[in-house]
C-alpha cells in the first residue's frame, strides 16, 4: 500500500466518520450499534459490517457465551484496492472475547465427531482466527454405489473411486486472518493487510482457501429437492497450495460472510482447518447484513428461498449455544 | 368484496427491549448518493456490493430465441398465442406426481409486443379477452380460492402474488408464506436492461422468475416441479425476452465493445428525439427531479447492480448470483401505502373469513416491528426486513406513453396522475421519497409531461 493511497483513504476514512458523526448527532444515533454500509467497487473500495453472536452460524456450531452478556458486537471494515494490489482488514471490537478461552464440548449433546471436519472436543488457551468466506463453485461429492454412504470429494481423489456416484453440491469457501488475541479488557484490534491479486492464508502464507460445505451424509437420506429435508454434516476440504490462490475479486463478487472461531492453541491437523465454532459472524450477502438477534436462514439460502434470516434461537440468552444437527431423518429409500 | 377499512399498518413494536433507546430514524438511512460515474455508497439493508455501472445480464451461450419464443407461448409473429411448446407438464419428481398445466403460458399475461409491450391491456380486462381464455379460466391458481382474485384481475389489472408461496421449508399458516401482493403484469419490453425482476425485483436472474411463474400460474398446489423447467429452457426463453427492445439501439448498450455503447453512456438521452422548447425543458426537469433514481441512460430505470449478473465476459455462476434478492436498488415511494384501490391484505381463511396476516420484521439495532399488513409490504416480505417494506422496482421509462396505467398496483391511469403524484405530499412524505423531494411548478409540470411523452 503506498503512502499516497493510505493518505487517501485516512482522508476519506476520516470525512465518513465526520459526516456520520454530525448526521448521529442530529437524531440521537450516537449511541447505536454500527450500520452496515459499503463505498466504492470490486476494484476499490471499502465495506463496514457489525458482526453479531449468531449471525451467521451453520448447522452443528458450537457458540460460546461472550463477555458483555453477549451483546457486543465486533465491527470489520474491509478497504481494497486492486490496482495497488492491497487489501486491508481491520476487525475492532470492546470487551467482546474472553482472552485464551476454553472450549468444552460433550459428545453427543454439542460434539458429534465427523471425519470429514476433523477439530477437537474439547481445548483450553484456545486462540482467535477471523474467516473472510465466500460462495464458491459446485463441489463433487463420491457416494459409494452400494451403501449410498458419502465417501468423499473431488478434493479427496484425485481420480474418482471406481463405480462411486458423483454428486454436485455448492461449495463455500474461507481464508483466515493471522490469529488473535483480545487483551485482557477483552478488546480486539486486528489489522492485516494482503496483496489483492492473491488470497493466501494470514497465519500459513503457503496455503490459500479451504472449502466447505454441507453434503448429504447418505443419498437415501437426501431430497434432491428439499434441503430442507435431507440429512447433511459439515465437509471441509484441505487447504489449497498458495499456487492456487484467488484474487479478492472472487470472493467480493460472490458475496462475503465473516466468522470469529475459537482455534486450538496448536493445530490439530496439518495442513489445519478450522473448527466449528463461532463468536461474532455477519454476511453481506443479505441486504444490510445480519442484524443483532437475528440470523441467516441456511435452509432457505440453500434452497434460494426467502426470507433469508430468522431471529436467532439463543437470541435473549447468553449460555453456549449449539446450532442443531441439520437431520429431518427422513429416508427416501422407503427403509 | 371484503375489504378493510383502514389505510395504515397496525405497527408493534415486540422486542426492543435492550435497545428501546436506539431506534431506527426514517432519515437515517442512506440510499444510493451516487459519488461518481461508477461507485456509490450503500447502507441500510441495500445490497453492499451495488455498483452503479452500465452492465446487464448476460444471456448463456448458446441460447436460442426462436426456441425461447416458442417455450413463451407466443407465436412467430409475436403478436398471437401459441402454446404449443409453453406447457410445463407432465411427470414430475419434484412434483411428487404429474403436473397437468391449466393452459395458461407467459402469453397469457405478457400479450403481445406491438398490442402491449408484452403486458397485459388496460382493465376492465374482460372488454377485450374473452372469459375462456386461460388467463381468466387458470385463475384459480393466483387466487387459490380467494374471492377478490377476478375483480381485482378484471377491473385493474391485478394478478395476486404469493412470492414465498414455494418454500416449503415454512409452515402454511407462517406469515412470510401467507403474505402477498397484487402486482401488476410487468410489460416485458426492455426487460433485458432491468436489475432484478418483477416488481419487487426479488428474481435475481429470469431464470428464478420464469420457473417460479410456471409453478405460480400453471397450477393449484403449492409444490414446485423444478424437474421440467431446464435451465436450458431458462437460457431459451430469457434470450427471447432480452431480444425484445423498444429501440434497436439500445442493444448498444449491453455490449461494452459496441462502439456506440460509450456514446449511450455518456449522453442519457441520446436516443431520445428532443425537438421541442417544451421537451427539451421538460428533459431538464426530468435531470433534475427524475433522475436520481432513474439514472440509467437511455433507458431510465435504475442503474444500481451487482457484478456477477452483469459480467459480460462470464458466464452465469452453475448455482445462479447466491446474493439474497436485492440485487438492484428498490425504493419505497409510498404507492403501496396510499393503495387507491383499498386493497384487501388479508389471510382468506375459505370460509368467508379472514385473518391478519402479521410479520415479524427485522431492524436493525435488532428489534422486531410486528405489521399487519393493510397495503403490499412490497420487498420487506422477501427480506424480512422493516427498512423495506413498501420498496419497489423502479421502472424502465422509454415508450412509457404508451405503457399505462402505472405504478405496481396498476394505480395511476395517466402520465398526468403519475406526475402529480411524485409532486404530492403523499410521495414527499413517503419513507424513500422524503429523501429526494419533488416540487414542480405548473410549467415544470406541462414541461415534463412533453417529455415524457417522448421517451
Amino acid at each position: 500500500m503506498s503512502d499516497t493511497d493510505r493518505g487517501k483513504r485516512t482522508h476519506l476514512a476520516a470525512t465518513m466518520v465526520g459526516v456520520s458523526a454530525l448526521l448521529l448527532g442530529t437524531t440521537g444515533l450516537a449511541d447505536c450499534p454500527a450500520a452496515p454500509s459499503s463505498w466504492g467497487t470490486y476494484h476499490k473500495g471499502s465495506l463496514t459490517m457489525p458482526l453479531h453472536r449468531g449471525g451467521a452460524v451453520p448447522f452443528e456450531t458450537f457458540v460460546p457465551a461472550l463477555p458483555s452478556n453477549c451483546q457486543g458486537e465486533m465491527v470489520v471494515q474491509l478497504s481494497w484496492d486492486e490496482q495497488a494490489n492491497w487489501v486491508n482488514v481491520q476487525l475492532t471490537g470492546q470487551h467482546v472475547l474472553t482472552p485464551h478461552p476454553s472450549i468444552q464440548r460433550t459428545e453427543g449433546v454439542d460434539f458429534f465427531p465427523n471425519p470429514f471436519s476433523p477439530e477437537p472436543q474439547s481445548f483450553d488457551d484456545g486462540r482467535y482466527q477471523f474467516w473472510i468466506i465466500s460462495p464458491a463453485q459446485m463441489i463433487t461429492f463420491y457416494y459409494d454405489p452400494t451403501t449410498l454412504d458419502l465417501v468423499g470429494s473431488q478434493f479427496d481423489f484425485t481420480t474418482p473411486p471406481a463405480g462411486a456416484i458423483p454428486v454436485p453440491v455448492p461449495g463455500i469457501k474461507f481464508f483466515p486472518t493471522p490469529f488473535f488475541e483480545p487483551d485482557a479488557e477483552g478488546n480486539v484490534s486486528l489489522d492485516w493487510t494482503f496483496a489483492y491479486d492473491h488470497v493466501v492464508r494470514g497465519d500459513l502464507p503457503a496455503f490459500a482457501h479451504i472449502y466447505t460445505t454441507f453434503p448429504p451424509t447418505n443419498l437415501c437420506l437426501a431430497n434432491p429437492y428439499r434441503y430442507d429435508q435431507s440429512t447433511t454434516r459439515p465437509y471441509v476440504s484441505s487447504p489449497q497450495p498458495a499456487t492456487d490462490a484467488l484474487s479478492f475479486s472472487d470472493y467480493l463478487e460472490n458475496g462475503l460472510l465473516f466468522d470469529s472461531t475459537v482455534e486450538p492453541p496448536t493445530y490439530y491437523t496439518y495442513p489445519p482447518v478450522l473448527t466449528n465454532t463461532s463468536t461474532y459472524s455477519g454476511a453481506t450477502l443479505i441486504g444490510g447484513g445480519i442484524p443483532r438477534n437475528w440470523a441467516v436462514d441456511f435452509d432457505a439460502v440453500f434452497m434460494n428461498n426467502a426470507p433469508p434470516v430468522r431471529p436467532f434461537a439463543a437470541a435473549g440468552t447468553c449460555e453456549d449455544y449449539f446450532s442443531p444437527q441439520h437431520n429431518p431423518n427422513l429416508n427416501f429409500c422407503g427403509q | 368484496m371484503n375489504r378493510t377499512s383502514s389505510l395504515t399498518l397496525l405497527l408493534t413494536l415486540a422486542a426492543s427491549t435492550a435497545l428501546a433507546a436506539c431506534q431506527t430514524s426514517p432519515r437515517g438511512e442512506a440510499i444510493g448518493v451516487t459519488q461518481s460515474a461508477f461507485t456509490a455508497f450503500n447502507g441500510g439493508t441495500y445490497n453492499l456490493h451495488l455498483e452503479d455501472t452500465v452492465r446487464f445480464n448476460v444471456t448463456q451461450p448458446g441460447a436460442n430465441v426462436d426456441h425461447g419464443r416458442a417455450l413463451f407461448g407466443l407465436a412467430a409473429d409475436l403478436e398471437t398465442s401459441d402454446p404449443t411448446l409453453a406447457l410445463f407438464e407432465g411427470p414430475s419428481v419434484a412434483f411428487g406426481g404429474t403436473v397437468v398445466s391449466n393452459g395458461r403460458t407467459c402469453f397469457t399475461c405478457h400479450r403481445g409486443v406491438q398490442a402491449t409491450g408484452l403486458g397485459l391491456p388496460p382493465g376492465p380486462l374482460s372488454a377485450t379477452i374473452p372469459l375462456t381464455d386461460p388467463l381468466f379460466a387458470g385463475l384459480e391458481a393466483d387466487g387459490q380460492g380467494d374471492p377478490d382474485t377476478m375483480y381485482n384481475l378484471d377491473q385493474f389489472g391485478l394478478v395476486k402474488i404469493r412470492p414465498n408461496r414455494f418454500n416449503l421449508a415454512r409452515s402454511e399458516s407462517d406469515p412470510f408464506r401467507q403474505g402477498f401482493g397484487w402486482r401488476k403484469s410487468i410489460r416485458l419490453v426492455n426487460v433485458a436492461f432491468a436489475h432484478g425482476f418483477l416488481n419487487d425485483a426479488r428474481g435475481r436472474v429470469i431464470f428464478e422468475v420464469d420457473r417460479g411463474a410456471a409453478f405460480a400460474h400453471t397450477q393449484l398446489s403449492d409444490n414446485r416441479f423444478d424437474d421440467l423447467f431446464t435451465v436450458s429452457d431458462g437460457n431459451d426463453m430469457e434470450a427471447f425476452q432480452f431480444s425484445i427492445l423498444s429501440d434497436p439501439r439500445l442493444a448498444a448498450l449491453r455490449n461494452p465493445s459496441d462502439p456506440m455503447y460509450q456514446v449511450l453512456v455518456d449522453d442519457p438521452f441520446y436516443t431520445v428525439a428532443i425537438t421541442t422548447p417544451a421537451q427539451r425543458r421538460g428533459s431538464a426537469v426530468f435531470q433534475a427531479s427524475c433522475m436520481t433514481c432513474h439514472n440509467t441512460p437511455n433507458v431510465f430505470n435504475n442503474l444500481s447492480n451487482v457484478e456477477p449478473l452483469g459480467a459480460a465476459d462470464a458466464t452465469r455462476p452453475p448455482n445462479y448470483p447466491s446474493f439474497a434478492p436485492a440485487v438492484g436498488r428498490n425504493f419505497n415511494v409510498g404507492v403501496a401505502e396510499r393503495n387507491r384501490f383499498d386493497l384487501r391484505f388479508s389471510h382468506d381463511n375459505g370460509d368467508g373469513t379472514y385473518s391478519p396476516i402479521v410479520l415479524p420484521l427485522a431492524n436493525q439495532d435488532g428489534s422486531t416491528t410486528k405489521v399487519t399488513l393493510t397495503y403490499d409490504p412490497g420487498l420487506g416480505l422477501i427480506t424480512s426486513r422493516f427498512e423495506d417494506v413498501g420498496r419497489f422496482k423502479v421502472p424502465q421509462l422509454r415508450g412509457v406513453a404508451k405503457n399505462a396505467p402505472y405504478f405496481h398496483d396498476n394505480s395511476a391511469a395517466t402520465l398526468a396522475e403519475v406526475v402529480d403524484y411524485f409532486n404530492s405530499d403523499f410521495y414527499n412524505n413517503s419513507k424513500d421519497g422524503s429523501n429526494f423531494p419533488i416540487h414542480l411548478s405548473q410549467s415544470q409540470r406541462a414541461d415534463l409531461l412533453a417529455f415524457l411523452q417522448i421517451l
